[in-house]
C-alpha cells in the first residue's frame, strides 16, 4: 500500500515538474532578455537607467519579472533545463544556493569587462558566480529632535536601548526579515562573539526586547514606523533612510555605528541554460558607471564600481568599503536554521 | 438481443440527463480548481515529503521526516494553537458583532438597509492591504484613537493598541465581517416572520422572541459564518504580519519564515499541508453539520 501511495505521489510530483518545465510563462529568446527587479524605485531604475543602455548596445529588449529573490530562486530551481530568467538580482544567501546547485554561470572579466573595476569582495563572496553592483550599509535611524545624543557604536546602542533609554520606541527587524540572521551575526561579532558563538547578540537582544515597539518583517514596515513615529530609533539600511530624509523628513537622521556596518548586497547572477551571452552583457550594464550614477541618485545605495564619480556632497553618506563586513555565506546558510530556532525560543513567547 | 430497462435504470438515466448540463456548466470552474488548487496542492505535498523542486524523481526517497521534525518543535505547536485560538476568537467576536447587522438587513425595509449593505461590503471593496494600513493609522501611537483620547484628557500616555493581539483580532474581524453577515442575513431572512408575529400576539416579550425563535432558528447561519471566518483567519498573512508583534505569530507567517529565512522549502510545504488540512477539516464539518443554506427543502 505504501509503495503504491509513493508511486502516486511521485507521479503527481513528476507530472508537476514536467508541466512546470514546459509551461513557464516567459522564455528567453535571442532578441530579448528576462531579468528581475524589486518593485517601486528599483523597477524604475532598471527600466529607465539600465535597460535603455542595454538596448542601445545589444538591440535586445529587456523583460522584467517583478517579485523577490525567494520567488526567482524557486523558479530557476523548478525549471533548470528551461530557466524562465536569464539574469537574476538575488539575495546574498539565495545566491549562494544557486551557486552550490550549479545553476549559475561563472563571471569573468573576459565576458564582463566592467568586473575589473569592482572590488573583489563584491564578487568573491559568491566565488565569482555573482557580483553586487551596489551596496547598502547598516546603521541606525533616529528622530534627532528626541534622540539628541546618538549612540556611537553598536555596543553602546544595544546597552542604552536595553536600559530603556529610548523608551518602548525602538524598531528592530524580526526573524521574518531575510537579513536578520546576518544582522545577528554582525551584532555578535561587534560584541565579541562569532558565527559559532551568537550568545552576546541574543543576550543583548533579550535586553532590548521589552523596549521594541515592533519587530518588523519587511523594510516597508520599517519605513512606516519611521513615518508614523511609532518608533524613535531603529536599525535599517542607509539608502532607505537617506531617501526618506531627502523627501523632506527634517528630524530624521541616520548614523553608521562603530566598529563597522553590515553590507547589504544584491548579487547579480547569470542563469545557466538561459540566454547567456545577453545575460553577461546585462550584468556588464548593471556594473556600468553611467547608469550606476543615475541609480545612486535615484535609490541612494552606493555603486560598487570604483569608476563611478559620485557628487562631492554625497561623500559623508558614502561608507568606505573597508568599513563594511559580510559573513561567510556558507557558514551563514548552515547557521540560519539554528538562529531561527533560537529566535523563536528566546525572542518570542 | 433486446435489452429492456428496469424502472430503476430509467430513473438513473433521467437523473443523469438532468445533471449532465449542470455538470458541464460547472466544469470550467472545476478545471480551474484542479489547476489552481488540487495540482499545486499535490505538488506542495510531494515537496513536503522530500520531492526536489527541480525534479529528479527517479532517485527520490519520499518520507515524513519533515512532519516528524515539525512535530518535535514546541514553538510550532504554540504557533498552531495560537492560530486556532485567535481564529476562534475572531469568529466569535464577528458573530456577536454581525448578528444585529444580519438581523437588521433581513428584517428592515427602510432606506438605511442599503447603506448598511454598503458598509457591510466595504472590507471587500477596500481590500486587505488598505484595510490593514487603515488600522495601523487608527491604532498607532500617534493614531486617531490615541490622539482623540489624549485630547479628551482620558489618557496621558498613548495606549499600546497596535502590534499585538488586540490589533490582530480587530483586523481579522474587520476583513472577514462580510462573510459573517451574509450567511446570517440569508438564514434570518428564511425564518418566517409569521412565527415572530404569532409569538408577539401571544404576549411574548421582544427579547424572548429574539432568543427562543429568531436566534434559535439561525444557528445554522451563525455556525456557517463562524466557520468561514475561522478558515479565513487561519490563513491570514498580511494582518498578523503588519498589525501583530513578535508574540502573535500565526501559521502563515511561520510558513513564510520557513520558506524565505530558514530556506527550508520542505518544512514550509509541510506546514502549508497542515494549514490546508485544518481548512479541509473545518470545511467537512460545515458540509456535514451546517449545510442547510442550500434551501428550506434540504
Amino acid at each position: 500500500m505504501i509503495p503504491m501511495r509513493r508511486k502516486v505521489i511521485t507521479a503527481i510530483a513528476g507530472a508537476g515538474a514536467l508541466a512546470a518545465s514546459r509551461s513557464g510563462l516567459i522564455f528567453a529568446d535571442d532578441k530579448s532578455i528576462t531579468v528581475t527587479s524589486l518593485g517601486g524605485r528599483w523597477e524604475q531604475s532598471i527600466r529607465m537607467d539600465f535597460a535603455p543602455l542595454f538596448k542601445k548596445r545589444t538591440g535586445a529588449d529587456v523583460r522584467i519579472v517583478l517579485g523577490g529573490p525567494a520567488q526567482w530562486t524557486s523558479q530557476i530551481e523548478a525549471q533548470p533545463q528551461h530557466p524562465p530568467l536569464d539574469a537574476v538580482d538575488n539575495s546574498e544567501v539565495l545566491a549562494m544556493e544557486l551557486v552550490d546547485k550549479g545553476l549559475v554561470e561563472k563571471l569573468t572579466v573576459a565576458r564582463i569587462p566592467n568586473l575589473r573595476d569592482i572590488p573583489p569582495l563584491f564578487h568573491e563572496t559568491w566565488n565569482d558566480f555573482g557580483v553586487s553592483y551596489q551596496y547598502g550599509a547598516s546603521g541606525i535611524w533616529f528622530d534627532k529632535s528626541k534622540v539628541t545624543q546618538a549612540p556611537q557604536s553598536w555596543p553602546e546602542f544595544l546597552e542604552r536601548a536595553g536600559k530603556g533609554e529610548f523608551g518602548k520606541r525602538i524598531a528592530f527587524p524580526d526573524i521574518s526579515y531575510g537579513w536578520t540572521p546576518e544582522l545577528i551575526w554582525h551584532l555578535a561579532v561587534c560584541l565579541g562573539g562569532s558565527m559559532q558563538n551568537l550568545d552576546p547578540a541574543f543576550k543583548a537582544l533579550q535586553k532590548i526586547r521589552p523596549y521594541v515597539t515592533k519587530f518588523w518583517g519587511t523594510a516597508i514596515e520599517a519605513e512606516r514606523l519611521i513615518v508614523s513615529r511609532d518608533a524613535l530609533i531603529g536599525w535599517l539600511w542607509d539608502g532607505r533612510v537617506y531617501a526618506m530624509m531627502d523627501s523632506g523628513d527634517k528630524t530624521l537622521d541616520f548614523k553608521r555605528l562603530k566598529p563597522n556596518s553590515l553590507f547589504s548586497l544584491v548579487p547579480a547572477q547569470v542563469v545557466k541554460g538561459g540566454n547567456t551571452a545577453l545575460a553577461m552583457e546585462w550584468v556588464n550594464t548593471l556594473l556600468d558607471p553611467v547608469p550606476l550614477l543615475k541609480y545612486y541618485e535615484r535609490i541612494q545605495y552606493t555603486p560598487t564600481n570604483t569608476k563611478v564619480v559620485l557628487p562631492a556632497s554625497s561623500a559623508p553618506r558614502i561608507m568606505p568599503v573597508s568599513e563594511g563586513v559580510i559573513p561567510n555565506m556558507h557558514e551563514l546558510t548552515q547557521a540560519t536554521p539554528g538562529i531561527v530556532a533560537r529566535w523563536n525560543a528566546e525572542m518570542r513567547d | 438481443m433486446a435489452v429492456t430497462s428496469s424502472p430503476v435504470t430509467q430513473g438513473v438515466r433521467l437523473k443523469a440527463r438532468r445533471t449532465g448540463p449542470t455538470l458541464w456548466m460547472a466544469s470550467p470552474m472545476a478545471l480551474l480548481m484542479v489547476a489552481g488548487y488540487v495540482f499545486p496542492g499535490g505538488l506542495m505535498f510531494a515537496i513536503s515529503l522530500g520531492y526536489p523542486i527541480g525534479g529528479g524523481a527517479a532517485h527520490v526517497h519520499l518520507n515524513f521526516d519533515k512532519y516528524i521534525a515539525l512535530a518535535h518543535q514546541s514553538y510550532l505547536w504554540h504557533v498552531l494553537f495560537f492560530t486556532l485560538l485567535v481564529s476562534a476568537a475572531t469568529a466569535l467576536l464577528n458573530a456577536v458583532l454581525a448578528y444585529p447587522v444580519g438581523l437588521f438587513l433581513a428584517r428592515s425595509r427602510t432606506r438605511w438597509a442599503a447603506l448598511c449593505y454598503l458598509i457591510t461590503f466595504t472590507p471587500l471593496a477596500v481590500g486587505m492591504n488598505m484595510l490593514t494600513i487603515g488600522w495601523l493609522i487608527m491604532l498607532g501611537r500617534n493614531g486617531v484613537i490615541n490622539t482623540v483620547l489624549e485630547r479628551l484628557g482620558l489618557i496621558s500616555d498613548p495606549l499600546p493598541l497596535s502590534y499585538g493581539l488586540l490589533a490582530v483580532i480587530i483586523g481579522l474581524a474587520h476583513i472577514s465581517f462580510t462573510f459573517m453577515v451574509l450567511p446570517l442575513e440569508t438564514v434570518i431572512r428564511s425564518i418566517d416572520p409569521a412565527l415572530e408575529r404569532a409569538a408577539r400576539s401571544l404576549g411574548a416579550p421582544r427579547w424572548k422572541i429574539l432568543l427562543s425563535i429568531t436566534l434559535a432558528l439561525s444557528w445554522d447561519g451563525i455556525a456557517a459564518g463562524m466557520l468561514i471566518v475561522f478558515m479565513q483567519s487561519c490563513g491570514a498573512f498580511v494582518i498578523p504580519l503588519l498589525l501583530g508583534g513578535s508574540s502573535t505569530v500565526m501559521l502563515p507567517v511561520a510558513i513564510w519564515e520557513q520558506m524565505t529565512v530558514s530556506n527550508d522549502r520542505a518544512g514550509g510545504a509541510a506546514l502549508s499541508v497542515v494549514l490546508t488540512v485544518i481548512a479541509l477539516v473545518v470545511l467537512l464539518v460545515q458540509l456535514r453539520f451546517f449545510n442547510k443554506l442550500r434551501g428550506p427543502s434540504q
